[in-house]
């Protein structure tokens, strides 16, 4: 049986546990999301979709947060979105993050171990415990869109969690119903 | 390092082509930015040597809290500047402060001088000194589109790079970083040129966790900074027509200098404005890495390059307040497009834009009175002709003959060599700033440590207090100096000072573990100042030798003709209260 992840799931079961009324879960601008740190933003059944490249200023806080909120980390080496110069200086940027496939994922197909799982709306939720760190996902994904962890030795897995969007001023990155 | 209790300083030595790595506890002290950068510069000059001796430092450091917050973007540099002979200080944004920290480095100092034309590619792993013999005479676009080409693709990389005005020593050739950002100001690209170092590249990708103790706060304060610069008005100008907004408001304030400061109002100020300049040339703005303010604008002109055939180029450049003041009114130039093309010239050729506009100011003027003539000058000199000062500006960069050599090393020397020293506007030897506002401007830069309208921000005593006795002037610029002092130890960008107040800066520093209190901070600021006037004073500068060019006491400006005789009564209090300092502090100056 093919193991689908609902993030609706994740967010119920939060709410179960109380983090809605947790006094450190920060409530955006929009109130579209729930920021937690723990688990990133939650959004049931939206897809992060790449729109307005040409807007991009370059600013990279759509890295710095999703390192921040997602790994813990300072570090733009562990964001699952990449922003690259593409041109001349004073040419356009390019988002490199998980476009969200459907139906079959080519980084999942790629896994010998199972260890990631189609989730639901589009893209894939890596299951840690199965992940031996080989990199066939980097490898499979045409779009590069599989960054990895050295430390962790494990793909950065993008979640479509949403904060690198919030952290967009440029709508160069949205959520998008999936 | 953020979260360690010492300093990383990498040394370079050209020389000898080796490297290594210290971690200094000793360094805490001066926090980070331009507090550690002013002490390894004042542990590493030779104040005996010449400025361009291969012996000199090159100091480059990050804030205390670079890339981790919103507008933490820049990176100090201290050098011996071959413009003023003195303390040579510059900043610049671009994406290498981000690539110094990812790569984990809070500063390097580089001295010696390689064998043959070079470029450093700098990671965490180490330095490599790589064949740039190929790059040298290479234009700055060009040099950045090889070294993007050919080292590895990564995100987290910044490319710095001189171009032929470092290469020939120009006294006031600047480093271009990344995308239109800058080490302008003081020639930090002669000392690379005269280091053989054609560019330096940056690249980090380690990995920098965030304590668990610290990452609630750190991302409750990272957001609010984040809300409060990109979603209140503080920072709005920056966003919408960036810098050049201040064009109208100085020329009405009678403080926009224009033609050789001749006057303060130019008559096409409105033809120059930021409006002018949105309307007709903006395609696009960009912005530093971890600032989510886009304040850098990018300027579009196309240029028929064949009378017949509708042959045309597109050329985009960068422009901000002072491009357009000097580049601009100062030579006269009236329209957006013919602007976009002298700041095109300088940015390609590598020099300051407000250096190489007002020793063009001074050029035009000796050309009118007679002291030049078209012997020296190669080509006719005068306001508002964009074609000429665009050979001129070629003719500086390359050193075409003996006079745009002495107006390589500055128009202080070039009127001792050929007249108009009344005229030739610089302060202390270094090229005056856009702002004739006053006795706050023109003093503070006189008594800045780097001689820079941003060393004390006089404009804003000039535009803010009318009535101040020369005391209360005194006090002023002093106790503004030591407080950038403190904030370009974080390093926060000037443009966001107003974002980043002190209790702000205080909920940042705790949020990642650093004790910070207004105590404290009030002794950085004071320490590095300090540690500044000790290095003015080995380098010589004395302030009393100071001085001040006529045109600044015969062009009125918004409050009217300064007198001489205030100004130096200002210098007077400010030396004394400086000296009483150093003295109290164990440090004798002059």
């Amino acid at each position: 049986m093919k193991l689908i992840f609902k993030t609706g799931v994740l967010a119920s079961g939060l709410l179960k546990q109380g983090s809605l009324s947790n006094p450190e879960a920060i409530q955006s601008r929009e109130s579209k999301y729930l920021i937690t740190l723990e688990i990133g933003v939650l959004n049931i059944a939206k897809i992060l979709k790449i729109k307005e490249m040409r807007r991009c200023i370059g600013c990279f806080s759509c890295m710095t947060s999703c390192a921040v909120v997602n790994r813990h980390n300072h570090s733009l080496a562990k964001s699952a979105v990449r922003i690259m110069t593409a041109g001349d200086l004073s040419g356009r940027m390019a988002a490199i993050v998980c476009v969200g496939c459907t139906g079959i994922r080519a980084c999942a197909e790629a896994c010998p171990y199972g260890a990631l799982a189609d989730r639901e709306g589009g893209g894939v939720t890596l299951l840690p415990d199965k992940c031996t760190g080989c990199r066939n996902c980097v490898a499979a994904c045409t779009f590069g869109a599989v960054n990895f962890d050295s430390t962790t030795n494990k793909p950065i897995i993008c979640k479509h969690c949403g904060v690198c969007a919030q952290f967009c001023t440029h709508g160069c990155l949205e959520m998008e119903e999936a | 390092m953020l979260y360690e209790n010492t300093i990383t300083v990498l040394y370079v030595d050209l020389s000898a082509r080796t490297t290594r790595v210290e971690k200094r506890a000793d360094l805490k002290a001066y926090f980070g930015g331009v507090g550690v950068a002013a002490k390894l510069f004042e542990e590493n000059m030779k104040p005996e040597l010449p400025p361009l001796d291969e012996q000199q430092p090159a100091v480059f450091a990050i804030g205390a809290l670079s890339s981790i917050y919103p507008v933490m973007t820049k990176t100090a540099a201290m050098f011996v500047s071959p413009l003023t002979g003195e303390l040579g200080e510059s900043y610049a944004g671009g994406r290498l402060a981000l690539a110094l920290f990812m790569a984990g480095y809070d500063a390097v100092v580089i001295t010696g001088r390689h064998s043959y034309p070079c470029y450093l590619s700098i990671t965490g792993q180490g330095v490599e000194f790589k064949d740039a013999r190929p790059l040298w005479g290479m234009l700055s676009e060009e040099v950045w589109r090889v070294i993007h080409d050919n080292e590895p693709l990564e995100s987290n990389r910044s490319i710095m790079r001189i171009g032929p005005a470092g290469e020939n020593k120009v006294a006031y050739a600047s480093v271009n970083v990344d995308n239109f950002r800058h080490f302008g100001r003081l020639g930090l690209g002669a000392v690379l040129g005269s280091k053989n170092v054609k560019a330096i590249t940056v690249t980090g990708d380690r990995s920098i966790p965030i304590p668990p103790a610290h990452l609630k706060e750190y991302f409750k304060v990272y957001r609010s900074i984040f809300d409060k610069v990109t979603g209140t008005d503080i920072m709005k100008k920056y966003r919408g027509l960036g810098s050049a907004a201040y064009v109208i408001p100085l020329n009405d304030m009678n403080a926009f200098p224009t033609k050789n400061l001749t006057s303060g109002r130019f008559e096409s100020a409105e033809a120059v404005s930021a409006e002018a300049f949105a309307e007709k040339n903006l395609v696009r703005k960009m912005a530093c890495a971890g600032c989510p303010v886009d304040c850098i604008h990018i300027g579009q002109f196309r240029r028929e390059f064949k009378t017949e055939g509708y042959e045309y180029e597109a050329v985009n450049t960068n422009y901000d307040y002072e491009l357009v003041f000097a580049l601009g009114s100062y030579l006269g130039i009236k329209t957006t497009d013919e602007i976009l093309m002298l700041i095109d010239a300088v940015e390609e050729t590598g020099m300051d834009a407000m250096s190489c506009g007002v020793v063009l100011g001074w050029a035009t003027e000796a050309f009118q009175k007679g002291l030049l003539s078209t012997e020296e000058t190669l080509v006719p000199l005068e306001f508002g002709g964009t074609e000429n000062y665009v050979k001129a500006i070629w003719y500086l960069a390359r050193g075409a003959n003996e006079f745009y050599s002495q107006l390589g090393r500055g128009c202080y020397y070039a009127a001792q060599v050929y007249g108009g020293q009344d005229f030739a506007m610089t302060v202390a030897k270094n090229e005056m700033s856009g702002y004739h506002t006053g006795y706050g401007i023109l003093v503070g830069s006189v008594v800045g440590a780097r001689h820079s309208h941003l060393c004390n921000g006089g404009y804003e005593l000039d535009r803010d207090c009318q009535q101040l006795t020369s005391l209360e002037m005194a006090e002023g610029l002093l106790k503004e100096e030591k407080e950038r002092c403190m904030i370009n130890s974080m390093i926060i960008c000037l443009f966001s000072r107003r974002a980043y107040d002190r209790p702000t800066i205080i909920a940042a520093g705790r949020a990642v573990g650093l004790a910070l209190d207004d105590e404290c901070l009030t002794q950085i600021g004071q320490r590095i100042f300090q540690t500044k006037m000790r290095i003015r004073d080995k380098l010589g500068f004395d302030l009393k030798q100071v001085q001040i060019p006529k045109r600044f006491f015969e062009t009125p400006g918004l409050h009217g003709v300064l007198e001489e005789k205030t100004a130096n009564e200002i210098i007077d209090f400010y030396g004394a209260l400086v000296a009483a300092e150093m003295k109290e502090a164990g440090n004798t100056v002059q």
